[in-house]
Parts: C-alpha cells; structure tokens; sequence
C-alpha cells in the first residue's frame, strides 16, 4: 500500500470543476513526478493532500490512516511536509531562523531526537546554503528561496515530502545539484511527490509519473509509458502530433 | 398579537436600514479588499449634512437627500478612495485596518466640531408624521419608504453588478485585478466607483436611522456598525446572505426591545441585564455568526516584499533604553509640576496597554480593537481586590483580563483578521454597554484605587508612581523583547509571514494566536490597572469603547512592532492634552484658540492613522533609520578621504535586485552596502551570488 494514496477527489471552484476524479499514490523511498499543462490542477491536488483545500468529494489516506478531515497541521505532524509554488517563506527572517522555526515547531509537537540547532545546521548543509543563512530571506534569489523552503520542510523530519515546482528559479548546475540531492533523499526513505516543469528533470529522478490534464489524471506509470501515451502527447501540444516520437 | 405585529414591522424597518447599510460595506470589500470600519461615520457623517441642508439651509427634503447621495457622498468616497486608499496595496493588513480606523476616528472627531452636539438637532421624518394603519398598527411613511428604499437597493444593486459593464468590471476587480485590467476593466475606475457607491449607500442609511435615534455622532457611528453583523452572515461578500443577516438582526433587535423588559427577579440587586441585552443584541447575533462560520481556509500568497520592516531588538540596545527611561523618568518628574506629573504618567501607562499590542499586532499580525477594555477590566478588578494598592489586584486584574481576552478570542481566531478585529470591537462596544453599566460592578462608573504599594515600599506620590509606572513599563518591554528573541516570538513572526506555511510545518494556529491574545490582553489589564492609579480611581470613561481606536493608531504611529514605539505612542497621546492645557488663551477670528488647539489635537490621532499608509513602520523606526542613514553618510565621507571606493566596484559588489532599487532601504540593506564599502569579499560574493555575478576584485 502507497504511504499517501489519494481517491476520487473532486475541486470545485464555483462553476468550474479544478480537480476531476483524480488518484494518485506516493510511495515511499521513490520520487513520484505530478506534471501537466498550465491550470491542470496540480497545485490544487497538492492543497488537497496538504489540506490547505478541501474537496467537493475523495479521500486522503497517509500510512493507511484516512486524513480527510484533518487540518494541515495535523497531517504535518504525521508526517508530511510541503514547499510552495508561490515561495512561502517567513520574509522578516533570516533563512537559518527560517529553518529554525520550523525546528522549533516540530519540537512543540514531536518528540525530536536532536536538538533544533543541530537539526537547522545540518540542513542548511544539506541544501548547500551556509554562505546566505544569516541573510533575511525576502532578498534571496527565487533560486535560494526554493532551497530554504526545501531545507525547512526536510527538518520537520517528514515521512512525505511534496514539493511544487523545486527546480524553477534555478541555473542548469543548481538544477543538478537538486537532482542528485533528491535521489539521495528518496534514497533515506524519504516519500516525495514532485510537481515539475522542468521535463527532463522529471524524467530522470521520477520513478513514477502521473499527469493531469483539465482536472483529470490522464495517464499514471512509469515514465517511459508516460513519454509515449497518446494522450499526454495532445494534452502538451494542444493537437494529435507526431513531434512527441 | 397587535404587539408582536408592531415588532416586526419595526425590525423589518430596521432591517431595511441594516441591510442598505451592510450592502454598501460589501460593495466595498469585494471590490477593494478594504474593510471600512469607517463605513457608518460616512453614514453619519451624511445625515448631519443632510440636516445642515435641509434644516440649517431650508434646502427641500427631497432634494438635500439627492444633493448628499449622489454628490456630497460620492464625493467622500473619491477622496477617500484617491488620497488615502490608493497605495496601500503592498502594506500588511494591520495597516489597511489602521488607516480605516482612523478614517472612523476623524469623521467621529470630526463632527462635533463642525456641528455643536450643545445645538439641537431635530430628527427629519419622510412625509411628517403621516402614517397608515397596518392590521390595526401605526406605521408611519418614513418606516414604509425605508422598507422600499432596502428593495429598491437589493434589486438594483443586483442588476447593476450582473447586468452592466462597471458592475460586471467590479466583480472582475474582486478575483484578479491584473487579469480584469488585461481584459479591459479599468481596476481604479472600478474602485472609485465601489467607493463613491457604498458612501452613498453608507449615507442613505444614516439619513433613514436618524429618524429613529436622531443625531449624537457616536450612536449614528455605532447603529451602523450593527450593519456589520449582517454582512459577517454573508461573509462580507454575499449581498443576498447579507439582507438575510439584515433581516435576523433587524427582527431580533426589534423583539428584544419590544419583550425584554423587566430584570428577572432572581437577578441581585446593581444588576440590570435587560437594558444592556436589548442594546447588545447586535454584537451577540454578530458573535453567534462568527461562531458559526466554518473555518477560513488558508491561502497561500507567495513572499511578499513589503514596505513593512523593522530591526530585531538587540538586549544591549534593549537594556539601555530601559535605563536611561527608568533615569530621564527619575530626574525630569523633579521637574514637573503636579498636572503635567499626572499627565505625563497617564501617557506611560497608556504606553503599557499599547504594549500589549506589539507581540500580538506588531509580532503576530492579529488585530485587536478592544485592548481598552480589557485594561478597563484590569482596572475594575483592581478596584475590587487591589482598592489598597495590594500587589495582589494587579495580579488579579492581569489573571482576569487575560481569561477575559481567551473568551473573546475563542469565536474569532480560528477566522481571518479581519473577522477578530470586528469581534474585538464587538466585544468593546458590548462591554461598553453592558459590564460598564452594571452598578454592582461600576459603581456610578468610578471606584477609588489607592496607588500600589510593596508592603513598606510606598508610591503614593505623585513622582514616586510616574518613576513606578517606568519600571513596570520597563519590566514588561523587557518581557517583550525577550519574547521577541525566542522562539515564540520567531513563530508569531513566522505566522505573521506566512500563516500557511506554518501550517504546513505542524503549527496550531489557533493555538499559537491564543496564547498571544491571552498574553495581550493580560498586558493590557496590567496597563489599566496602572491607569486606575494615576487618577486613584478606576473611571469607566477612561475604557469606553471609542478609546480603544486612538490606543491603536498611537501604537502603529509609534510603530507596532517595537517596544519603543509604544512609548512614544504613550507620551504623544498623552502630550496631546496637556498641550491644550499649556496653551495660553488666544483668539483667532473669533474662536477661541484654546478649543482650536483642543479640536485639532483631537483630530491628530486621526490624521496620523491616516498618514500610516505612507509610513507603515511608524515613527521610531522611521527616525532611526534616518539617523543611521545619516551616520552612515558621514561615516562613507570620512572614510573615502582615506580609500574611494569606486563606484564601479560598489554597484558591482552589490546586488542592486536584491537590494530592491524600487523599494525603500531596509537596516539589512544597510548592512550589505556597509559589508561591501569594508570589501568583505565573502559577504560580497554572497551578496552578488543572487544574480549569478562574479566578483571583480579590481
């Protein structure tokens, strides 16, 4: 069974339906990739998992558990942890305090086993930011900003980690660095759902792939399977084409 | 049967006033984003101009009605929508309320100046006393035409925003204003015509209510504010929810008044509850719908670059403050004489209630418009446990008002912020009418507090309580810097920036808010308690509802994010009186100057709160950082005597983008410059990393 498994969930957003129906699975120690078109509906399944957005209808299961009805902070304490699309980070703060708060957060509601200082500096190794952590985060570059907020979901020490659109923002050598730094993280164990634009990234690190298209989950497999069906190739180029082959 | 018959066709009449009233609160909101507490002084505002045409200048009813709806009151809408609105879109939400708050407070300031609350001001009646008789009960036209007026507004406003180009642009402004603008809507047309329109809509229901309450500028102000238990039932965005909610409150209100009468005998004696229930059931109906609406959902709004900073306390700088306050406290009061000693120590302990609001405002975003009732509460209870002086009042009235304060928190605080400032205010307005009326507890509305004393230790002079009240204030800012620095300070900051993400890393929000809130208003009970001994009497004047709005544009003018900035808030406010005081009497063009002074001070809170729009991070940090950028300047000349940077390498080192040439310097930005004028090369690179530049030493 998938450690965050979601079935049937349906968005509405007035009279337009956001989400159709959709399912997707995420299991542990492997990178699963969400992409799609533009509006497809991804950021809104992510809010769906995370609960920042409630559905019409479907469920939400973690580790087995139905979290439905849970509110975001309760899912994060069971385990799952988020970066934004739109950066999310606290602004008035330096990037370490920015990891350091979310330390400290975890240690209000989980018994942590190292201390909030030593969990904060490993990340900020981790993510290869030693030389900004002391800057407040509002002047980092989109770049810096997406690591911080990776960094700060990795010390809530999370058993899922979603993250929306990671790699824009970066250069082709951070774009690397990230790659290597999320195999090495799905290789811990680690859960990770990845809305990306950046295809060839997808490709390499996923070892599964769901695409959306309009609300609806069109396709679901491996990413060679994904790269040939019919249907993602139209819902990318607008048209039956050839190109894709 | 007559009766009940009677009643409701009062409500409906008040319904209709309610719900022309709430719909033009909702027009505004939707369109602008801007909440305006203001809303039911332009209503108040547009009834004394509408009598001042009818009655002061013989204007015919019909056409003084006309001249204020559609040009006196759009025009107050243009003004407001053009000189204080506009440019505040990239300000927090704390500021838009200020700056509404104090719109509300000037307008209330305002019209006693204008018009003599010593004249008379006849209630003007539609059609005279003319009235038919409905199934055996009196109704007269004006309560009839109020009634068509509210259906006449429902349909039309319904038809203007579906069926017409502006109305239909309007609702486009509300979803994306970009995306209106790149479709041809014009979003600044859109909201000076949502701004001229709900003025008007504001206006309309002053000139209906006046018949019934007449003209007193603060019960024109607040009978409108009641329209904001209506619009909460719609969300403040629904029009059709919103009549909905008029109707329940006008029905309710009007049954309330019309069957609540006598005390129930059990009741003991000083306690009356059924005057206050019958004013109050307004704020209770607004509490019920906050209670029942379902939880606010998150939205995430991406790292917003806004005006709004200021430095993180340091303990030395901290310290220092405290010391030479304790100190200048201490040497100056010998000085003074014994008014301005009065004076000047109200100004302190206002500083304390101020205080109260930077973790919650200042640190954690959270609106609060009842911090004056609760120092009220503070002060009451010191009264009662603490009559002596007993140290053990205070820390029964900081127990109270922070129990007090997680009562009142509990509704709102799973809701955005909107929704906890308008339950606040609520709430001031309920203890206002209410707890402060009952004589059980007030007493003819002031109780005698002998000032504190620690056993031996006496502050019963006048200087000795000024120097006391400087080592509490002390002692509770030193408390607030030190929650500042740790880690629930970083977390209320956190909240503040992005309550989203810290939901998504395990934080509680409501959790976290309630404890600031609590934290707050035990501050503020404090604060009130120390009040209640400068005067040696806790006085139910100084706690009424309209005092809270002044406590917080004095504290965001000080600014609200800084224990310094509540007490220059403090002293300003307290200053104010004892200019008029000071000043000699003098006369200019036959008014007498010393209510010149009087009325603009009055006004002064006002204007500032207004102000803030152009200034959000108040006026300490305002100063201090001229002054650091003036050290700094001197320091840049002193040094390029010995080694000229030059200007290349300077613009080289730093990141302009980072540094935001479009936005104003912040203290960080002055660390970055100073780190490249020094040629750290590793703060350099750092600096320039952002933009993928290299570092040219040369």
């Amino acid at each position: 069974m998938a450690l965050l498994e979601a079935r049937g969930i349906n968005v509405r957003f007035g009279g337009h339906m956001a989400v159709i129906e959709a399912d997707i699975e995420v299991d542990a120690g492997r990178i699963t990739g969400l992409i799609g078109p533009n509006g497809a509906g991804k950021t809104t399944l992510f809010n769906v998992l995370t609960g920042l957005q409630t559905p019409v209808s479907g469920k939400v299961a973690l580790n087995g558990i139905d979290i439905t009805r849970f509110a975001p902070h309760e899912r994060s304490q069971r385990g799952m942890a988020r970066t934004f699309q739109r950066i999310e980070l606290f602004g008035s703060l330096t990037a370490r305090e920015n990891l350091q708060v979310a330390a400290e957060i975890k240690r209000t509601w989980g018994g942590a086993t190292a201390t909030p200082e030593d969990r904060v500096d490993a990340a900020i190794e981790l993510i290869g930011l030693t030389a900004v952590a002391d800057r407040r985060a509002d002047v980092l570059s989109t770049g810096q900003a997406r690591l911080v907020e990776l960094g700060r979901a990795l010390v809530t020490q999370p058993k899922v980690l979603l993250l929306d659109e990671p790699a824009s923002g970066l250069d082709a050598d951070e774009t690397e660095a990230f790659a290597v730094l999320l195999e090495k993280l799905a290789k811990s164990g680690l859960a990770i759902l990845i809305v990306e634009h950046d295809i060839p990234l997808v490709m390499r690190v996923c070892e599964r792939i769901c695409v959306l298209d309009l609300g609806r989950v069109i396709a679901s497999g491996l990413p060679e399977d994904v790269r040939r069906d019919q249907k993602v190739i139209e819902a990318y180029l607008g048209a039956p084409a050839e190109a894709g082959r | 049967m007559e009766n009940f018959l009677l009643f409701t066709i009062f409500g409906l009449v008040l319904a209709a006033i309610y719900a022309v009233a709430a719909s033009g609160l909702v027009v505004t909101y939707t369109t602008t984003g801007i909440f305006n507490f203001a809303h039911g002084a332009v209503g108040m505002i547009g009834a004394y101009v509408f009598w001042q045409l009818h009655v002061g200048w013989g204007v015919p009813m019909l056409l003084a009605v006309l001249i204020v709806l559609l040009v006196v009151a759009p025009l107050m809408g243009l003004l407001i929508d053009r000189v204080i609105m506009r440019g505040l879109e990239d300000v927090s939400e704390v500021t838009k309320v200020v700056v509404s708050i104090g719109l509300l407070f000037g307008l209330i300031a305002l019209a006693p100046i204008i018009w003599s609350p010593k004249k008379g001001y006849a209630q003007q009646s539609f059609f005279g006393a003319n009235r038919i008789t409905i199934l055996g009960a009196g109704v007269t036209y004006h309560q009839i035409t109020a009634i068509v007026i509210a259906i006449v507004v429902a349909i039309g406003l319904r038809l203007f925003l579906f069926k017409t180009r502006t109305g239909v642009s309007m609702r486009a402004v509300v979803d994306n204003r970009s995306l209106a603008r790149l479709n041809g809507a014009k979003p600044s047309r859109a909201s000076s015509f949502s701004w001229a329109l709900g003025c008007s809509l504001a206006a309309l229901a002053g000139i209906l209510i006046q018949e019934r309450i007449g003209f007193d500028a603060l019960a024109l102000t607040f009978l409108v504010v009641n329209a904001y238990a209506a619009a909460v039932v719609g969300r403040l965005t629904s029009l059709p929810y919103t009549f909905l909610g008029a109707i329940i409150l006008g029905l309710t209100q009007s049954y309330a008044q019309g069957y609540i009468k006598d005390n129930p005998s059990w009741l003991p004696d000083g306690i009356d509850l059924a005057t206050p229930l019958r004013l109050a059931i307004p704020v209770i109906l607004l509490f019920i719908t906050l209670l029942l609406l379902p939880n606010a959902p998150l939205r995430t709004h991406g790292l917003q670059r806004s005006r709004e900073s200021v430095a993180r306390p340091t303990w030395p700088r901290a310290l220092t403050g405290f010391g030479v306050l304790v100190l200048a406290v201490s040497l100056i009061s010998g000085f003074l004489d014994q008014g301005d000693l009065l004076g000047w120590s109200r100004g302190i302990a206002l500083a304390i209630i101020m205080l109260s609001l930077v973790p919650l405002t200042g640190y954690g975003g959270q609106i609060s418009l009842a911090q004056m009732s609760f120092a009220g509460i503070g002060a009451f209870v010191m009264a009662h446990w603490g009559a002596t002086g007993s140290p053990v009042g205070l820390v029964a009235a900081v127990v109270v008002s922070g129990a007090v304060g997680a009562l009142v928190a509990l509704p709102a605080l799973r809701l955005r912020g909107i929704y906890l400032a308008l339950a606040t205010l609520a709430f001031s307005y309920f203890v206002d009418k209410v707890v402060f009326q009952q004589r059980a507890f007030v007493a003819g509305g002031s109780i005698a507090v002998e000032r504190l004393h620690f056993g031996p230790i006496m502050f019963d002079t006048n200087r000795s309580y000024m120097i006391l009240l400087s080592i509490v204030f002390s002692i509770v800012g030193a408390g607030v810097v030190f929650l500042r620095l740790g880690p629930f300070g970083r977390r209320l900051q956190a909240m503040k920036d992005s309550p989203a993400a810290c939901a998504t890393l395990g934080l509680n929000l409501t959790r976290t808010k309630m404890q600031v809130f609590i934290l707050s208003a035990a501050i503020a009970g404090l604060g009130g308690a120390m009040l209640a001994g400068v005067q040696q009497a806790a006085q139910v004047d100084d706690y009424n509802a309209l005092n809270n709005l002044p406590i917080l544009l004095m504290a965001v003018a000080g600014g609200i994010a800084l224990v310094s900035g509540a007490l220059f808030g403090g002293l300003i406010y307290a200053s104010f009186s004892i200019i008029v005081k000071h000043t000699p009497p003098f006369d200019i063009m036959g008014i007498d100057g010393k209510v010149f002074v009087a009325d603009l001070l009055a006004l002064a809170p006002a204007l500032i709160g207004i102000s803030l729009g152009r200034n959000p991070n108040g006026a300490v940090a305002d100063m201090s950082a001229r002054f650091r950028g003036a050290w700094h300047r001197y320091r840049v000349e002193r040094e390029s005597h010995t080694v000229p940077p030059s200007p290349q390498s300077i613009s080289q080192s730093i990141d302009l983008e980072t540094l935001g040439v479009d936005r104003a310097f912040t203290v960080e930005d002055l660390a970055i410059i100073d780190a490249a004028l020094d040629l750290d090369e590793d703060l350099v690179s750092t600096a320039s990393a952002g933009a993928s530049r290299s570092w040219n030493g040369d």
